[in-house]
């Protein structure tokens, strides 16, 4: 079972994702925060998370160190607001697989998504 | 000794009267204070009430909308012939202005998030909803951060035809007004839209030239055509504006120009002016290499 973990502050976009991302095949833990975020890291084990640098509580910068600690070494997708290229290089140099501007394109996300949860099942 | 005796006991009287007056005038004032108070507190109660309930039909309406918005963005993108169907439900909920505003909110964060096929899904919901008139209407109101979010939305779904409205507010004695359609102008027109320059008397904030700059590098680069008349504005932060553009996009023709400013009386456009040169003068050895 491919799992995915969204962390995104904006409501209406998390329903999209979730609805997108269920719809091919993804099992789907949502939530807005980071501190939400980082108990599911460790009750929903997820294969990727799918992270928003901007929100509340930890930071995905944060996350994304947390997640490349954990236990099951969680792929990190990044979603940023604005091109940063020192937030990227730091994202990439901390691990991060994949790192996306806003505004994304919903089936490059899927596709960059599926190609990183590919490259996890290659031995 | 006979008067006093006749006095007393109406003295006696009187003062019991008055206290007797004064219990119930504290007993009186004490009940109406008590009544106050509870109509104060139902007041407020009331107002609570009617927050949390208003707040709850905002919640049930959005997650409605969102559940629909997200539903439908992915029929389209398994099915892409497919045209998507506002329900029943949601149409008649779309009746009503305080839901119609609601529903723009959400179509602007999608705009903002999504590009490609849901981008233009959203756009044309925005349209087939008629949302555009709620937006005309925040552009009429008196209060500015009503009409800044107005002016955001026609440039966000991308409403070409509402420039005019927009280079209406570039000079607008309001800053945030006035930054905020200057920015949305070039965000939907690019270099063109600089001809607002020429009608700008109020000044252009230095986080609105940060922001006109950054906005640009999103176009293709044009020849800055009306840069003499820029750089004779009377409006400093214009000319300032103008000499960062050239600082940007060089072009040797106006060299002599930018000569000229280093004589200007303003100590912020001789600044420039020098930068502007100094970045000019690389540029043009670059090009003779």
């Amino acid at each position: 079972m491919k799992k995915l973990l969204i962390v995104e502050q904006e409501a209406v976009i998390l329903e999209i994702l979730n609805r997108r991302f269920s719809a091919d095949g993804w099992t789907i833990a949502c939530c807005s925060d980071g501190k939400s975020a980082m108990e599911l890291m460790d009750t929903f084990c997820p294969n990727i998370l799918l992270t928003n640098i901007l929100i509340p509580f930890y930071s995905g910068i944060e996350l994304l160190q947390s997640a490349r600690s954990h236990a099951n070494q969680i792929d990190v997708v990044v979603l940023a607001l604005l091109v940063d290229d020192a937030v990227k290089t730091q994202c990439f140099d901390m691990g991060a697989v994949a790192y996306l501007t806003k505004p994304f394109d919903l089936e490059e996300l899927l596709q960059t998504v599926n190609t990183v949860y590919h490259q996890q099942a290659q031995p | 000794m006979e008067l006093f005796n006749d006095i007393a006991p109406s003295i006696a009287c009187n003062n019991l009267l008055n206290i007797a007056v004064s219990v119930g005038f504290l007993k009186n004032a004490v009940i109406v204070a008590l009544i106050s108070c509870l109509i104060v507190l139902l007041v407020i109660l009331a107002f609570v009430l009617i927050r949390r309930i208003k707040r709850r039909i905002r919640h049930r309406f959005q997650q409605l909308f969102r559940r629909w918005l997200a539903d439908a963005i992915v029929q389209l993108a398994l099915n892409p012939n497919q045209a998507f169907v506002i329900s029943p439900q949601l149409t008649k909920l779309l009746q009503k202005r305080y839901h119609r505003l609601l529903a723009l909110d959400e179509l602007l964060i999608c705009k903002k998030y999504l590009k490609g096929y849901a981008m233009t899904m959203v756009v044309q919901l925005y349209e087939q909803l008629e949302l555009r008139k709620e937006t005309d209407q925040k552009l009429k109101s008196s209060i500015w951060s009503r009409v800044v979010r107005g002016i955001q939305e026609i440039y966000v779904f991308d409403q070409y035809d509402a420039m005019d409205q927009l280079f209406a507010f570039a000079d607008d004695d309001n800053p945030y007004i006035r930054s905020e359609a200057h920015f949305g102008v070039v965000n939907l027109q690019g270099f063109e839209a600089l001809r607002f320059l020429k009608q700008v008397r109020n000044s252009l904030s230095d986080w609105d030239q940060i922001n006109l700059l950054h906005q640009l590098t999103l176009f293709e680069a044009r020849p800055l055509v009306e840069m003499p008349e820029w750089l004779a504005l009377e409006n400093k932060s214009v000319v300032v504006f103008a000499l960062k553009l050239l600082e940007a996009y060089p072009e040797q023709q106006y060299y002599e120009l930018v000569k000229a400013c280093l004589d200007n009386e303003d100590l912020m456009v001789q600044k420039q002016a020098s930068r502007c040169l100094d970045k000019m003068d690389t540029w043009i050895k670059q090009q003779k290499d």
